[in-house]
Order: structure tokens, then C-alpha cells, then sequence
């Protein structure tokens, strides 16, 4: 079977070719490939023949082929084809070793010690690379040349390696790119604000705060700035929370443009409160401090970073017990947390959940410390009991 | 009507359509014809062949065009191909011949009457020959060589010529003696237009009498002759200008000022409006008088210039379109009966968005007299009609969101009350899309004004909502006669809705970053209550907008938590999606509080909640503490709804999201892709395919993921319109399960052996992976699927050169040189 030749190296194919009929996609490149292709395998399969191809024709092969895998979009064609593009180049240096020993010429070796070299590089790429699999192995005896015939077999077993039909290129969506001065610059820091501490009551806040509602507790802040936004005058740090804003006063902090280099590092102090006490049933409250520089159309920052969210409790159990043993109170306050950290339950059903929870607790709590039970009560007795304290309660009843 | 009209239309050129196929079809037994496009309404309707078709044959070298009216397309081909052909088989008369003969008659006519011309335009040379002899006598070299040049102008239309005569008025002006000069106007009396150009410059360098010559630079305007150097002499000559001529050169002076778009694109007209400008300066009564007569015609091209016309003048006089509003309203009213239809397709619909610009300049000059008079009209006008005057509306709006920033905010306010008052009362659908269109998208540019007109755009959004719960009820009881009236009463209470939705977005977006105004929007949300359940969800919807800052933020938060933990399905709904529309630095501002609530969601039973929470999930990332129950919920919604069929388009979407968010190292060890790759078997492979091709890479070396690449494959209706992204799925295979399956893979493909996209693919996979004999047995199939015609030539060939490669490729035993 003979194929047509439509083309040879450096022409462009038939356009026909690429667009056929309108059934063919205008990125369909096989034709131009194969044809680079046929030609490097001839070329490979002339080494020592009487028109024996110099050093120079085949790396000028492997330049065309490494142009023509540039275009395959599939990365395991385009690396198969590469591959051979980069082993084209070191058989071209073998090819001049062949032609230095024919002609006597002093030092040819090098050549063969460069091929050699470079086939070593060329193995640390590719002996991964499951694309260029079939052309590392034949490829193996390189490291093997030691006689012309060497390099002629080798080329045989390069140009009889089969290689992935490519049929078309990548897709070459050009998505433009602002050229501007600014773009050339070196960007600047990136604007960012790093909440360094909150202390409450000159205490370290903890993960969820206990505060005593309807009192004044002091509030400090230190955050770290990374630079300053050209335009921006101020700096605000807002607690944002789902409470309304009649439930509480915690402070807004605002900083004027510090003076000095970035970063910059500020510390502020504001007085919080609670206006309202909170329940069991009810989640801590949470403020979440978010910066801004204003005014509002000016840089803000990309990321904001560090602890900024006070978990707080208004619950004071305390001043206000659930069950009236402390010990109690504070398992159930722990339970309640981890339902809600779960959140496998609906909220309906964890306050009704709740509510059995103190009733029982409550109950238990009276069993340890004032022996309710003490003595033998058999099932249908405790049951008895249990239903009139159940039913005696305010909230189960 | 004019949908009644489109479809007079497309009937009439599919009945001519039909006649030329059966001409072509009786033409020759080898002829095909092709259709170009999908079907449409009125094609399926009525059975006509509607649309752009081709004509074909194996045996045309030339190929062919599709066209509208088939006819052209079948005498192209019938020219490019059929003269001459020897393969031709007659079927029976009559036939193409019968077009080709029609063609001809039109052709002699055509010829006959070129013949007419050409006699009487060599008698008019001889004419002007015998005049230019009788100035040569007793004249200097000079006057003959300028009459030589007038020969050759008349003679050959020498551009040469035509330049000489001009340089030589400029240069040497007593050469042209009065009995010259007085030939020149002589011809420009005539209308010789191949000398009007030529005459009118030469003129303007002598020194004439400037009545005569403005008087023919004036008679040239009026009959669209050398207009550009006409309305340059006009321009310098104002004072000597008759103004009775003025109405009749208003036409071309607004031509040149701003024509009507051309129906061809790209559209890259220049416009000229210094000469209108400078005669409506000197003559502005002439210059209306001109306009009105423009706006009086009947022909869309000439009333598009005169409403064009006005929007120039505008420009300089913004009272100017005011004097028009009667007519213009009444024209834009009942442009059905007052205007016609052109050949070039310019119909009443185009000549109304002209109308409608220079109505809305009227509108914005004085907002009060010109809304007045278009409701006037508006009273009497048909519903194509009152959707017309409404456009103007809309026009004002549409152009003023285009701008960065609005001078006259009054005018706006206007316009803002009266599409609001339309939505709000008109019953006619075609109404209600256009206020609907007038507030697609966000304020922008009218911002100020919407959040000044904050309390009615609440309000009407809260009229709108019991629209739509009236147009609800309606649907509910009354039986439909026809699938039409239902669909027609959907669309109405989705516009109903939608306008509800546009008053609240442009509510919300005006608020935005005003403390003031945001306030009022979240009490208005607060107020609208359980009550009003829908509307209350709609403006949850929108309250985005409002959280652009931390103030806002936080004015927002407590209704958006409440809404979030809260009884209502639409409202917890809302909630989700809103949350999905934050931009990622709010997000982060978040409370874990917003998050813990919105968990929930995710496991909620009811249908529109669980489904708008997954897909605003897809739009935002939680807190990694949330990732555990995230990632549960999610799997408790796939197991749910592995066996919705209806729903499996949102089965996949959970599917991706928890491939993309959720399965790590630890979860592919677990087995984990391959339950949802088993799962994917399950889902029809066209709403497989649109998620899959995101997440296939992850997915790929799960076991069953080949075979499930194989069944999509080998899917019609996947195959049908999403065959790239098929595809890609195919490339995404490991080698290893490709061999495994390499004999499906082959049949597959065979399966679609006439795509040639779909083949080469498959080419390139199978070579990929080794599975050569396979590759060539494609290839040979693919070679001999291509019938060897003219036609199929240049695909027979491509085709042959895979087969040559894969069977090159095969092996070095193979290669020609062994």
C-alpha cells in the first residue's frame, strides 16, 4: 500500500484538507503531522544508506515535530511527540558521530559521550511519561552504541516505534490579555488584616465566653494590617451578628491611617454589653469582626485572617441555674453544644430534646444529692414517681 | 399581528419552496434537496418546507448554496453544476427547466429595457455634444481644452476629467466664460447626474449668482443627487437660500445627518449633521415643516429619517421633538395601519424603536405634557399599540442604564411611576414584557432614582404579588381549553412574578450601601410578614444587594438567620439562594451561627428547600467544620434521590458537588467513587454527561467508569448534542481499562460510523493506548462508509489518510519501505 504525498516539510498541507465539506473540524491537523512524521522515519531509516541524512536534517526534523506537538491539545499526544522531537536531537549528535569516524576526525568521540549524555537527561523526563513508553524502549540500546551498525539499528527501532494518531489541535480560544503599564509593574502586597488578639475583661477571650449580661466588660483589640489602601482613610472593624441590634452594644473600633511603614500594627479598646441574658435553649451569642476600608469604594482587603469571632454566653448559670446543681447544669450546657456542633437535629427538635434533658437532669440531680430513691423501688413505683415529678414540672407538664 | 404577518410570510415562501422542490425533484432522478437548520412552529404546523434549503447531487463538482427562497439556491446549482451534465436522468415535466426559462424571460426584459435607456441616453449625448460645438466657436486654446475635458467627462466619466474641470475653476476661473457657466447650470437643470458632483464644485469656486446656485444645490438635495457637496454649499450659503425648497432638501439633509440603520451588518455608517443643524439654525419652521412631511409617509425609510432627524436637532434644541409628539405618538400607536413594509425587510417594528427615540427625548424635555399626551393615546390604542407607547418608556430606561450617570432626574422619576403604574394595572401581557424588559438586570445609572422612589417600588412589588396570587387562583380553577391558553396563563403569572421580582432586585440595589435606605427595605421585609409569604421570600431573595458592606451586613443578618431557622419553605428556600449570590469576601464574614443554620437545610424534607441549599452550596464553601455534615448531608440527599428519575438532573448535581468538595484519598479508598460511578449507570447518560465532564478527571480510574463512558457513547440523545463533551469523557480513560474493553470500544465506534469527529476521536484513543488492529479495522470501516462521489471526495480522501496511518503505524513490517 502506497500512500499519497500531498506535502513536504515547511509546505502547508492542502486547506482542503482541513476543512472538508464542512464535515471535517477546521482543527484537524493529521495531514500536517503525518506527513513530518513519515519524513523523520524516512530519514531515521536512511542512516547509513547511501543518502544517509546529516546531523543537521534531523535535528531540523525534530525541531518540526516539536513545533507540531506544541499544536496537540491531548497532553499524551503532544508528550509522545515531544518524546521523539527531543530524541530526534540526539540521534542528529549520534549521526555526526558517525560522520566524524568515517572521517577520521580527531575527537569525534565526543559526540557519541554528548549523545550518551543527553540520552540520560532525556530518560530522567520520560521513563514516567506512559505516552512516550513505546519510543523509551526503543530507544534502550542508545546507551548501548558502540559501532556504526549500533546507530543504524537504533534508528531502525526508533523509526518502527508505532506513535498515537493525532487527528486534531488544541483549541485555540484566544482570551485577550490587558497589556497595561500597571500590569507590568510588581504587584503590590497583598491587602490583608490579621486579627492578633481580643481580650476580654484584660483576659484572653476563650472559645465561648461566658458574660454577665446587662454589665460593662471591656473590650480590646489588636489587629495587623499589611499595607494601607492608597486612597483608604480609615480602617473599621464592625462585629457582624444574626442578634439585633437591640440585644447588645459591642463597639465598632474605627483607626485613622497610622503613620510609619506597613505593617502597621493597632490596638484599640471598646466597652461590650449584653442587654439581654440568655436562655438554655438559646445559641451563644456570636460577633464576627469584619474590616473595611472606607470609604466604601476604595481597596478592600483580600483576606481577612486570625480569630476574629466571640462566641459568647450570656447564660449565667450561676445567678440563673437550669437544674440547680452546677455540676448538672454544666453537662447539659456541654451536650446542647455538641448537638448543635453536629448539626444532625432540627432546632424544634434539640429545644424539645432540651427540655426532657433538664426535667431529667434536674431529677437525677435530686436522686445523688438528696437519695430520692434511696432503697430497693421496684419499676412500676419509680415509673409512678417519675410521671407526678414529670407532671409536677412546669415545662413537661 | 406582526407575529401574524411573520407567519403570512413564512407561509407564502414555504409554498414557494414546495413548488421548487418538486421542480428540482422532477428535474433529475440524482437531485437531492437538503434542508439548513432545525424545524420552527410554523414549518411543523403546516408541513410547509419553511427555511434556507440546498440542492445536492453525487455527482456535482461545484457544490451549492442554501437560500431563504429555494428557487435561488436550485438555479445556482443548476448553473454551477447541471449545464452540460451528462449524468443528468430526467424524471417528468414540469421542472427546473421551467425556473431556468422564467429566469431567462426576466432576463430579456431586463436587456430590452437597458436597451431603451441606452438609446435614449446616446440622443441626450448627441444633445449635449451639438451644445458644447456651439461654444467652441471664436474661442481662446484655454475654453477649448476645458471643453475637450467637459467631452471626456461626458464620454467616459473620467475621474481625470471631472478633477481637471474643478482645478481648473480654482485656478484659472475666467476661463469659464458665462456661456460656459450658464451650460454648467444648464446640465445641473437637466439632472445629467454623472455632472452634478462635477458641476456644483465648479460652480462653488466661480463667482455666480448664489440664488441660481443654491437653488440647484437645493433641487440636488431633493433628488438625493451629490448630496455630500450640496449640503456643504448650502451649508456656506444659508442666507441665499429659498426656503420653499427647504422641505423638500430635508430629507437628504437628514440622510446625511443620521440615515436609518441598514438592515445589512456590520453597520459602519458615517453621519454628517452640521449641514441640517446649520439649515434648522437659519430655517427651523422649513426644517419641521420637512420633518412632518417625512413623519407623514408611509414607507418605513422615510419615517425612520425623519424621527432620526429629530434626534439630531435634539441635540442642539431638546424642545425640538416636542413639536412632534402628536404625530410621532399616533404614528407609534398605530403603526400597523400607518406604516408599510419594504423589501428590505423593515417593517413597523423597526421604524418603532426610531419613533420610540425621539418620543423618549420629548419625554425627557418635559416629562409631564409629553406622558400626558402618549396616555392619551395610549386610551385608544390596540395592545400592540399600548405595548409600543410603553416602549418608549422602556427605551428612556434601557439608554439611561447604558449611561454612567443621568443630568435630569425628574424625567426618570416620571417614567419610573408610569412603568410601574402599567405593571400594575394593564392586563395585556405585551404591556407587561416591556416594563419587564425596562427593568431587566440592576438600576445602575437610575439608582438614585429608584432608591427615591423606594417606598413605591416596595409597594408595587407587594401589588404585584397579589397579581400573581389572582392569576394563581384563576389557573387553579378554571379549566384551559387548549394547551395554549394554559401556556399562556403560565406565562402571564410568570411575568406577574417576574415583575415582582424586578421591583424588589431594583428595590434591594438601590438601597445598597445606603444605611437609610436599606433600613426601609428590611423593615418593609419585616412588615410584609407570614402574610405575604411569596413576596416576603422574593425580598429575602434579593437582600444580597444590601450586604455589599458589614453595615449592611448586619441590618440584614437577623431577618436573613430568621429566615433561615424559620416555618416557611419559600422563605427558608430564598435564604439558601441568597446566600449562594454573597461574594466571597461576605461569606467570609459569616457567622458560624448563619452556617449552623443553614446545615439543616441540606437535610430538609421539603423539595425546594434541600434543592436551593445544594445549589448555593455549589456557589460558596463552608467552614471546614462544616465539611463532616456537609459531606453527610449531601450523601443522604444521593441515596434519597437515586431513584428520582425526574429528579435525576439534581441527583447529578449532588453527585459533582460532593466529587468536587468531598471525596478525598481516605474516601477513594473506601470505595466511594465507585458507588457514585454505579450510581451515575443509573442516570440517563444526556444529564450525566453535562456534570460528569466536570468531574471526570477524579473519577476516571474508579472501577466502572469505562463501561459507564461506553453506555453514554453508545446513547442517541447524548450522542445528539453534546458528542465534544462525550468525547472528552472518552479520553479521560485509563489506558489500562480502555485495552480491557477495546473490543465495545471498537463496536461503539463503529456505531457512529458516519461521524467523522466521533471516528477520528475514537482513532485517537484506541491508537493511544496500543489497540491498533482495532484502529485499523475502524479506520478500513470509516474509509469504506464515505461513498465515493465528487461530493464525498475530499471526506474520502481525509478518511483514507487515517486508514494509511493506522496501518503504517502498525508495525515496521508495514512501512513501504520494507
Amino acid at each position: 500500500m502506497t500512500s499519497p504525498r500531498w506535502g513536504r516539510r515547511g509546505e502547508k498541507p492542502p486547506a482542503s484538507l482541513k476543512r472538508i465539506d464542512g464535515k471535517m473540524r477546521k482543527d484537524a491537523i493529521l495531514s500536517e503531522v503525518f506527513y513530518a512524521r513519515i519524513e523523520a522515519v524516512e530519514a531515521l531509516l536512511r542512516v547509513g544508506q547511501p543518502k544517509s541524512p546529516t546531523a543537521e536534517e534531523l535535528s531540523d526534523l525534530g525541531t518540526e515535530l516539536d513545533r507540531l506537538s506544541l499544536r496537540y491539545g491531548r497532553a499524551s499526544t503532544a508528550s509522545a511527540y515531544g518524546a521523539l522531537a527531543d530524541l530526534f536531537r540526539i540521534v542528529s549528535t549520534l549521526v555526526e558521530w558517525r560522520s566524524g569516524v568515517l572521517a577520521a576526525s580527531p575527537e569525534a568521540d565526543r559526540f557519541l559521550r554528548s549523545a550518551k549524555e543527553r540520552y540520560r537527561l532525556w530518560l530522567k523526563e520520560y521513563h514516567d511519561n506512559e505516552p512516550a513508553q513505546n519510543i523509551v524502549s526503543a530507544s534502550r540500546k542508545l546507551d548501548d552504541v558502540s559501532s556504526l551498525d549500533d546507530v543504524e539499528s537504533l534508528c531502525r527501532s526508533i523509526a518502527s516505534t508505532p506513535l498515537a494518531i493525532g487527528v486534531f489541535a488544541e483549541d485555540q480560544t484566544y482570551i485577550p490579555r490587558a497589556h497595561t503599564p500597571a500590569a507590568t509593574n510588581e504587584a503590590p502586597t497583598e491587602l490583608t488584616v490579621a486579627f492578633l488578639k481580643f481580650q476580654i475583661d484584660a483576659k484572653p477571650a476563650s472559645e465561648l465566653h461566658h458574660l454577665s449580661p446587662n454589665e460593662v466588660h471591656d473590650l480590646e483589640i489588636e489587629v495587623r494590617v499589611s499595607r494601607w489602601p492608597d486612597v483608604g482613610k480609615q480602617l473599621k472593624l464592625s462585629p457582624i451578628t444574626i442578634e439585633p441590634s437591640s440585644s447588645h452594644d459591642f463597639p465598632a473600633f474605627t483607626f485613622d491611617r497610622p503613620a510609619g511603614h506597613a505593617p502597621y500594627i493597632l490596638v484599640d479598646r471598646g466597652r461590650a454589653l449584653l442587654k439581654v441574658a440568655q436562655g438554655l435553649q438559646a445559641r451563644p451569642f456570636e460577633f464576627k469582626y469584619a474590616a473595611e476600608f472606607l470609604p466604601s469604594g476604595v481597596e478592600q482587603p483580600v483576606a481577612v485572617v486570625g480569630h476574629r469571632t466571640l462566641l459568647i454566653e450570656g447564660l449565667d448559670l450561676n445567678a440563673n441555674p437550669v437544674t440547680g446543681y452546677h455540676a448538672v447544669d454544666r453537662k447539659i450546657v456541654e451536650i446542647r453544644d455538641n448537638l448543635r456542633r453536629a448539626g444532625l437535629m432540627p432546632s424544634s427538635d434539640l429545644k424539645d430534646s432540651l427540655q426532657i434533658l433538664t426535667a431529667l437532669s434536674n431529677m437525677a440531680g435530686r436522686a445523688v444529692q438528696d437519695a430520692e430513691f434511696a432503697g430497693i423501688w421496684s419499676e412500676a413505683q419509680f415509673q409512678t414517681t417519675f410521671e407526678r415529678s414529670c407532671a409536677a414540672g412546669r415545662r413537661l407538664a | 399581528m406582526s407575529i401574524d404577518r411573520d407567519i403570512d410570510r413564512a407561509v407564502a415562501s414555504g409554498e414557494r419552496n414546495k413548488r421548487t422542490i418538486e421542480l428540482v425533484r422532477n428535474w433529475c432522478a440524482h437531485a437531492k434537496v437538503k434542508k439548513f437548520g432545525g424545524v420552527g412552529l410554523v414549518e411543523q404546523q403546516t408541513g410547509l418546507p419553511i427555511g434556507h434549503h440546498s440542492m445536492e447531487c453525487d455527482y456535482a463538482p461545484a457544490g451549492g448554496m442554501a437560500a431563504w427562497d429555494f428557487a435561488d439556491a436550485a438555479l445556482d446549482f443548476y448553473d454551477r453544476n447541471c449545464v452540460g451534465c451528462a449524468k443528468r436522468q430526467v424524471v417528468r415535466l414540469p421542472n427546473l427547466s421551467n425556473l431556468v426559462e422564467e429566469r431567462s424571460r426576466a432576463q430579456a426584459c431586463a436587456a430590452a429595457e437597458r436597451e431603451r435607456q441606452s438609446k435614449a441616453a446616446q440622443e441626450a449625448a448627441s444633445r449635449r455634444r451639438r451644445a458644447r460645438e456651439s461654444l467652441r466657436a471664436g474661442q481662446a486654446a484655454t475654453v477649448l481644452t476645458l471643453l475637450d475635458d467637459f467631452e471626456r467627462l461626458d464620454l467616459e466619466h473620467s475621474e481625470d476629467a471631472r478633477v481637471r474641470i474643478v482645478e481648473t475653476a480654482k485656478l484659472a476661473p475666467e476661463v469659464f466664460t458665462p456661456a460656459i457657466v450658464n451650460h454648467v447650470f444648464d446640465l445641473l437643470d437637466a439632472r445629467e447626474h454623472w455632472f452634478t458632483e462635477a458641476g456644483l464644485q465648479v460652480l462653488q469656486y466661480l463667482s455666480v449668482d448664489k440664488r441660481r446656485l443654491m437653488s440647484s444645490a437645493m433641487r440636488c438635495l431633493s433628488d438625493h443627487d451629490a448630496t455630500d457637496t450640496a449640503a456643504s454649499l448650502v451649508q456656506e450659503n444659508l442666507d441665499h437660500i429659498d426656503p420653499a425648497m427647504v422641505p423638500e432638501a430635508v430629507p437628504a439633509l437628514a440622510l446625511l445627518a443620521r440615515s436609518p440603520r441598514s438592515s445589512l451588518p456590520p453597520d459602519t455608517q458615517s453621519f454628517r449633521p452640521a449641514p441640517l443643524l446649520a439649515v434648522f439654525g437659519r430655517w427651523p419652521q422649513q426644517v419641521c415643516a420637512g420633518i412632518a412631511k417625512l413623519l407623514d409617509q408611509r414607507h418605513p425609510y422615510w419615517v425612520m429619517t425623519g424621527a432620526r432627524s429629530l434626534s439630531v436637532i435634539a441635540e442642539i434644541d431638546p424642545s425640538i421633538p416636542l413639536r412632534f409628539v402628536q404625530s410621532l405618538s399616533a404614528k407609534l400607536a398605530r403603526a400597523h395601519l400607518l406604516i408599510d413594509e419594504d423589501e428590505s425587510s423593515r417593517g413597523p417594528d423597526d421604524v418603532c424603536a426610531d419613533l420610540q427615540e425621539a418620543l423618549s427625548l420629548a419625554l425627557l424635555a418635559d416629562p409631564v405634557s409629553t406622558d400626558e399626551t402618549l396616555m392619551g393615546y395610549y386610551e385608544g390604542a390596540s395592545r400592540e399599540g399600548e405595548a409600543r407607547l410603553i416602549g418608549v418608556y422602556k427605551r428612556l430606561f434601557a439608554q439611561a442604564r447604558r449611561d454612567d450617570k443621568i443630568a435630569e432626574q425628574a424625567g426618570y422619576a416620571t417614567v419610573l411611576r408610569r412603568l410601574i403604574w402599567a405593571a400594575t394595572t394593564s392586563p395585556n401581557d405585551e404591556v407587561l414584557r416591556e416594563v419587564l424588559h425596562a427593568f431587566y438586570g440592576e438600576p445602575d445609572a437610575l439608582a438614585d432614582v429608584a432608591r427615591s422612589q423606594l417606598d413605591l417600588l416596595l409597594g408595587s412589588a407587594a401589588l404585584m404579588d397579589d397579581r400573581v396570587a389572582e392569576a394563581g387562583t384563576d389557573a387553579r380553577i378554571q379549566r384551559h381549553n387548549n394547551m395554549f391558553e394554559a401556556l399562556e396563563r403560565s406565562n402571564r403569572r410568570h411575568i406577574l412574578y417576574q415583575l415582582s421580582e424586578s421591583f424588589t432586585r431594583w428595590a434591594a440595589a438601590a438601597a445598597g450601601d445606603d444605611d437609610r435606605a436599606t433600613s426601609q427595605y428590611v423593615e418593609f421585609l419585616m412588615k410584609a410578614g407570614a402574610d405575604h409569604e411569596e413576596l416576603s421570600s422574593t425580598l429575602v431573595g434579593q437582600t444580597h444587594f444590601l450586604m455589599h458592606n458589614p453595615r449592611g451586613l448586619n441590618a440584614v443578618l437577623p431577618v436573613l438567620y430568621s429566615a433561615l431557622v424559620g416555618a416557611s419553605n419559600l422563605m427558608r428556600a430564598s435564604a439558601a439562594k441568597t446566600l449562594g449570590k454573597l461574594d466571597h469576601r461576605r461569606v467570609s464574614d459569616l457567622p458560624n451561627l448563619v452556617f449552623e443554620a443553614f446545615i439543616p437545610l441540606l437535610r430538609d424534607p421539603y423539595v425546594v428547600v434541600h434543592q436551593s441549599a445544594v445549589r448555593a452550596l455549589e456557589r460558596f464553601e463552608l467552614p471546614d467544620a462544616f465539611d463532616s455534615v456537609a459531606a453527610s448531608a449531601l450523601s443522604n440527599l444521593i441515596v434519597a434521590y437515586k431513584d428520582e428519575k425526574a429528579s435525576h438532573t439534581f441527583l447529578m448535581d449532588c453527585i459533582a458537588l460532593f466529587v468536587q468538595r468531598y471525596v478525598d484519598d481516605e474516601a477513594k479508598r473506601k470505595g466511594v467513587v465507585e458507588v457514585l460511578v454505579a450510581l451515575i449507570h443509573g442516570i440517563e447518560p444526556d444529564v450525566a454527561v453535562r456534570k460528569l465532564r466536570h468531574i471526570s478527571r477524579k473519577v476516571a480510574h474508579a472501577r466502572g467508569y469505562a463501561e459507564l463512558v461506553l453506555r453514554i457513547v453508545r446513547d442517541d440523545k447524548a450522542m445528539a448534542y453534546l458528542e465534544e463533551d462525550v468525547m472528552k469523557l472518552l479520553y479521560d480513560v485509563p489506558a489500562a481499562a480502555l485495552l480491557t474493553h477495546r473490543t465495545e470500544v471498537e463496536a461503539a465506534a463503529l456505531n457512529r460510523i458516519e461521524r467523522r469527529f466521533v471516528v477520528s476521536s475514537f482513532l485517537e484513543v484506541l491508537t493511544r493506548v496500543g489497540a491498533w488492529p482495532e484502529a485499523q479495522r475502524l479506520a478500513q470501516a470509516s474509509w469504506e462508509q464515505v461513498p465515493d462521489t465528487i461530493q464525498m471526495r475530499q471526506v474520502k480522501w481525509s478518511a483514507r489518510l487515517q486508514l494509511d496511518c493506522s496501518q503504517l503505524r502498525g508495525g515496521y513490517s508495514r512501512w513501504p519501505h520494507e
